[in-house]
């Protein structure tokens, strides 16, 4: 039975394999700090969105960024919660933003490769809600 | 078994290729069933008793094949106030076979008639889509519902005293997917070189039961008791990646394509020559529904009760005019908590029109389309803090990155045309059979 479905996938293979093999697919990244603010934070806190630790080739192991690869573009999405760029461009590796922190901000970094080779990845900017006294749990003052 | 695996994963290779009453595909009924909006539990006059009430096909009176398509489009939305809304929308399309077939020689054999009905999605046979996000909104009554192939094999015999009975089996495919990734590090001096990935994949059959009663007093009354096995299709298997520190031995498990345990009870009625009228209750146990990832929903989805009816008029030969209304409570419960389920009470309204060739005396073979209609109603989701996870424990506070926080309304339609070809196969039609 084995054999017979990997005879069949391989003849599925062979039929479609038409052309150059895909590109190699990136590695996208995103870190965020902070990471969470304070519900209501209504723009106060700078949220920094850094999308420089991805990659153009995907690795199972670290490995230093090879100079011969080619730059890789970036594009930023951002929803939920509403947001200004105070900094950095939805086109950059690094974004400066602030949000009214109302809800989650649900950012998407969408990384592409020279060859074609795209690769995404969604991040979100947790909210905390106020403590029983109203301070915000995370330290800031609101 | 083995055989059946290995035609269904021929019919994958396919081009693009043949629907729910017929084959237990959702969304993937024949025309005819679709523009009766599938009140037809009662009625015996197509190849939608092999799955709807195999006793039904214990009374059908002719051996027949059936060939047809249909596509359909989903525009459904799910929006945060002030935002823009999130497309959940999909294109379904799928093509139909069915088979009813009376069995030869002598008269206590001829009582018994065979069904197979098959339902071929034209994207792929078998499409299961798991989330990144256990909180990614999805519409689980539409999503990759109508995304399998699926097959149904029924069988009918007529008893004494207008009754006939049956048994049958809906057969669904699922995926034996275990996958290991290693590494070798004396293969080559580049490490990406050195990790070998071992892909196993197996696609199996499992079955889900389906049992009838048809009873027929009259000629023109008929009633059809049914009941339908839940039935759920898994990709599932060890995935294990050794690599160096990496060591990661995980099982995938996934369920998609739900459908739950059905009972209908139907009633068939020609008040007069030539118009036909039915009804439906159907009870369905959504209270059964997992997550994909084979997990209770953080609140449960409810048992529905689907009220469907449907009328028949020919008032002229060839032609046949059909409606039909269908109301679907939604199973889905208010979404306060993790998940993100879109989906709200529906109207089903359903036209068709069928042309009977044989009538005239043309050819042997009836046509029929239709045009089907699901509305659905708004749905309103407010988050309660209190029910949704923390996701980071460690850090201070509650963190919440729900994709549905604070509210959410959603709600859609769905439009569906479809064309079914009948052809007998030998027989004489009882004029205006139901």
């Amino acid at each position: 039975m084995r054999t017979a479905i990997m005879a069949i996938l391989a003849a599925v293979a062979a039929t479609t394999a038409c052309g150059a093999p895909p590109p190699d697919a990136p590695s996208a990244s995103i870190t965020a700090d902070p990471d969470s603010i304070c519900l209501g934070d209504e723009f106060r806190t700078v949220i920094h969105l850094d999308g420089r630790d991805s990659s153009a080739r995907l690795t199972l192991v670290p490995l230093p960024p090879d100079p011969d690869d080619p730059p890789l573009s970036f594009r930023w999405s951002l929803s939920g919660a509403r947001h200004f760029v105070v900094d950095g461009a939805l086109a950059e590796p690094e974004l400066w933003v602030i949000s009214e922190g109302d809800r989650p901000l649900h950012v998407e970094l969408e990384v592409r490769e020279s060859n074609g080779g795209i690769a995404t990845t969604l991040e979100t900017v947790t909210i905390t809600p106020l403590a029983r006294d109203g301070s915000c749990p995370l330290g800031e003052e609101l | 078994m083995k055989y059946l695996s290995a035609a269904l994963a021929i019919l994958a290779l396919g081009p693009i290729c043949a629907a729910r009453a017929d084959s237990g595909s959702a969304l993937g009924e024949s025309s005819r069933t679709a523009a009766l909006a599938g009140s037809t539990t009662a009625r015996t006059a197509d190849a939608a008793a092999v799955h709807s009430n195999p006793g039904a096909l214990g009374h059908a009176d002719r051996p027949l094949v059936s060939l047809g398509g249909h596509v359909g489009d989903l525009r459904m939305w799910l929006a945060r106030p002030g935002e823009r809304p999130i497309e959940l929308g999909q294109t379904v399309a799928g093509f139909q076979g069915a088979l009813v077939a009376r069995m030869p020689g002598p008269d206590w054999l001829r009582r018994l008639r065979l069904g197979l009905a098959v339902h071929i999605p034209a994207e792929s046979a078998l499409r299961i889509t798991a989330p990144p996000r256990r909180d990614l909104p999805s519409a689980p009554l539409y999503g990759d519902r109508a995304g399998r192939i699926a097959a149904t094999f029924s069988a009918g015999v007529e008893l004494p005293w207008h009754l006939a009975v049956g048994l049958g089996v809906q057969l669904t495919p699922e995926l034996w997917a275990p996958t290991t990734v290693s590494y070798d590090p004396s293969r080559s001096d580049d490490p990406d070189e050195n990790v070998l990935v071992d892909l196993d994949r197996e696609l199996r059959v499992r079955g889900a039961a389906l049992a009838g009663v048809h009873f027929s007093p009259l000629d023109a009354l008929a009633f059809g008791l049914a009941w339908r096995q839940a039935a759920t299709v898994r990709a599932y298997g060890p995935n294990d990646t050794r690599a160096g520190p990496l060591v990661v031995d995980a099982e995938i498990d996934f369920h998609e394509v739900f459908a739950p345990e059905e009972l209908a009870a139907g009633v068939m009625w020609e008040p007069i020559r030539r118009l036909s009228l039915s009804a439906d209750l159907e009870w369905a146990r959504w209270s059964a529904f997992r997550t994909i990832h084979n997990e209770v929903p953080d609140t449960r989805f409810h048992d529905v009760v689907n009220v469907r009816v449907g009328a028949e008029w020919t008032p002229r030969p060839p032609l046949t005019v059909r409606a039909g209304w269908a109301f679907e409570p939604s199973p889905v419960p208010p979404q306060s908590g993790l998940q993100n389920y879109a989906d709200a009470d529906r109207h089903v309204i359903a036209l068709g029109l069928g042309v009977d060739l044989e009538s005239r005396g043309w050819a042997p073979m009836r046509i029929d389309a239709h045009l089907r209609w699901h509305v659905l109603g708004r749905q309103h989701a407010t988050k309660d803090l209190a029910t949704l996870p923390d996701v980071d424990p460690d850090a201070p506070g509650q963190q919440i990155d729900n994709l549905g926080y604070p509210s959410f309304e959603a709600s859609g339609t769905f439009v569906q045309a479809g064309l079914t070809v009948t052809i007998p196969l030998g027989g004489t039609a009882r004029e205006g059979a139901p």
